[in-house]
């Protein structure tokens, strides 16, 4: 059943603002992509199912607010609320490319797995469980472990490049 | 004070907690969620107030709108090119048919020309016409090394996957690694029903690399395909069964008929599989 986008504005929109304020802490970026956010959303919402959909705006908003943070990551002109975890996740998870990024809010809406890096926010960041994550994201407890399992490997060997850098530079 | 995350109380502050996480919910101290949910509410009237929803609205329904209208014009753009390619491989098909069965003379030394379309070298699987292929890439800096059969990776190699399904409609990829341990990469779930192995007709690359754990000896990766839907759990208790002999780096898999398999062996350091 099509979605009423004012209703969902009204209904949604403070939680997703919050949301991505609390990712990417300035006021005006947040309200970017909480607007970028239900673009993708009313984009689809002749496929929406009206029914709790405040999980999948929060996974479309972190989808959204990582990009931002790939992007900005170039132009670094705001601090993280958690730059550490966050621009690691960003990061170790950046598709890369636009069609690839794309490819991934797109994966959100057929209900196909999340990608790795919004996986790991809800874990790393965000504090759910891995079941909670599981639930979550419609996917399997090992599917979730096995995820992180993969992000934390690259993230080992991204410190280990890190530590060597920083052992060259020190006399 | 209550323990619960934001998350978790902007759910509650929606009706909309999912079930695995109802029980969270009713041990948290109500006086407090309450107090926690009442702030949300004020936060979001004196938004609403601050950016009334109506004229933002109708700029973001007309951003989406105009959004769907690229989508279904690339999408128009995708199918003409594929009808295109169709046709255009229809003929090539036409044509080497013809060839075929055209009696000619054939120079021995002539150089051979398969080498685009020969699987790589070391590749055990069982051949078919149209046979699927599956190439792994190093990702080294910025760019990708295509690996050979048996080429030596180390712990932490970040791999890129592609295939090519050849004429089969539908495909499983796992890999089976020294320790035994088996991931499946394609499709994503274990859980996935068999219509989700539908694989793409052209060279594709997977979703997400992968990058090798510490386990010794070898990572081979299975490429199993058919012309019918498959059963994702069985392909992967195929690898597991395989796991358990001690020629796991070298034998097939038991597969049923109508699938077929190919794998590339990967070599970790001063191990022999």
């Amino acid at each position: 059943m099509p979605v009423d986008p004012a209703t969902y504005y009204r209904t949604y929109g403070p939680m997703v603002l919050r949301r991505c304020r609390k990712l990417l802490g300035d006021d005006p970026a947040a309200r970017d992509a909480m607007h970028d956010t239900f673009v993708q959303v009313l984009s689809h919402r002749d496929d929406l199912a009206d029914q709790a959909p405040s999980s999948l705006l929060f996974r479309i908003a972190t989808n959204v607010c990582l990009n931002r943070m790939r992007a900005r990551r170039r132009r670094p002109e705001h601090e993280l609320p958690d730059p550490d975890l966050l621009s690691q996740i960003a990061t170790e998870t950046d598709p890369a490319n636009r069609s690839a990024a794309r490819a991934a809010l797109d994966k959100l809406f057929r209900n196909e797995p999340a990608d790795t890096a919004v996986i790991a926010v809800l874990h790393l960041f965000d504090d759910m469980t891995l079941d909670e994550v599981a639930a979550e994201v419609g996917m399997s407890v090992g599917g979730v472990r096995k995820r992180l399992d993969k992000l934390r490997a690259k993230l080992r060997v991204q410190h280990a490049r890190d530590a060597r850098d920083a052992k060259e530079v020190l006399p | 004070m209550t323990t619960l995350p934001d998350w978790l109380v902007e759910r509650a502050a929606l009706d909309e907690v999912p079930a695995a996480m109802r029980a969270r919910v009713a041990v948290a101290p109500a006086g407090e969620l309450a107090a926690r949910i009442a702030a949300l509410g004020d936060d979001g009237e004196r938004e609403l107030a601050r950016f009334p929803a109506e004229p933002a609205v109708a700029q973001l329904v007309a951003r989406a709108d105009a959004a769907r209208r690229r989508a279904d014009a690339a999408r128009r753009r995708r199918i003409t090119w594929l009808a295109a390619a169709t046709t255009a491989l229809a003929a090539l098909v036409l044509v080497a048919k013809v060839s075929l069965l055209t009696p000619h003379a054939v120079d021995p030394d002539a150089p051979r020309t398969d080498v685009n379309l020969r699987p790589p070298a070391g590749d055990d699987g069982v051949r078919v016409k149209g046979a699927a292929r599956l190439v792994a890439y190093r990702q080294t800096g910025g760019t990708g090394e295509q690996l050979a059969a048996d080429a030596l990776c180390h712990d932490g190699d970040v791999l890129q996957l592609r295939y090519h399904p050849g004429s089969a409609a539908y495909g499983v990829i796992a890999s089976l690694d020294g320790a035994g341990g088996v991931t499946l990469h394609f499709p994503l779930r274990d859980d996935a029903p068999p219509e989700a192995t539908a694989v793409s007709p052209r060279m594709t690359s997977l979703p997400e690399s992968y990058t090798l754990d510490d386990a010794p000896r070898f990572e081979r990766f299975f490429f199993i395909t058919s012309a019918s839907p498959i059963d994702v759990s069985a392909a992967l208790g195929a690898l597991r069964e395989l796991s358990h002999r001690d020629d796991a780096g070298t034998a097939q898999l038991e597969l049923p008929d109508g699938q077929h398999q190919t794998s590339l062996r990967l070599l970790k350091p001063d191990r022999a599989p």
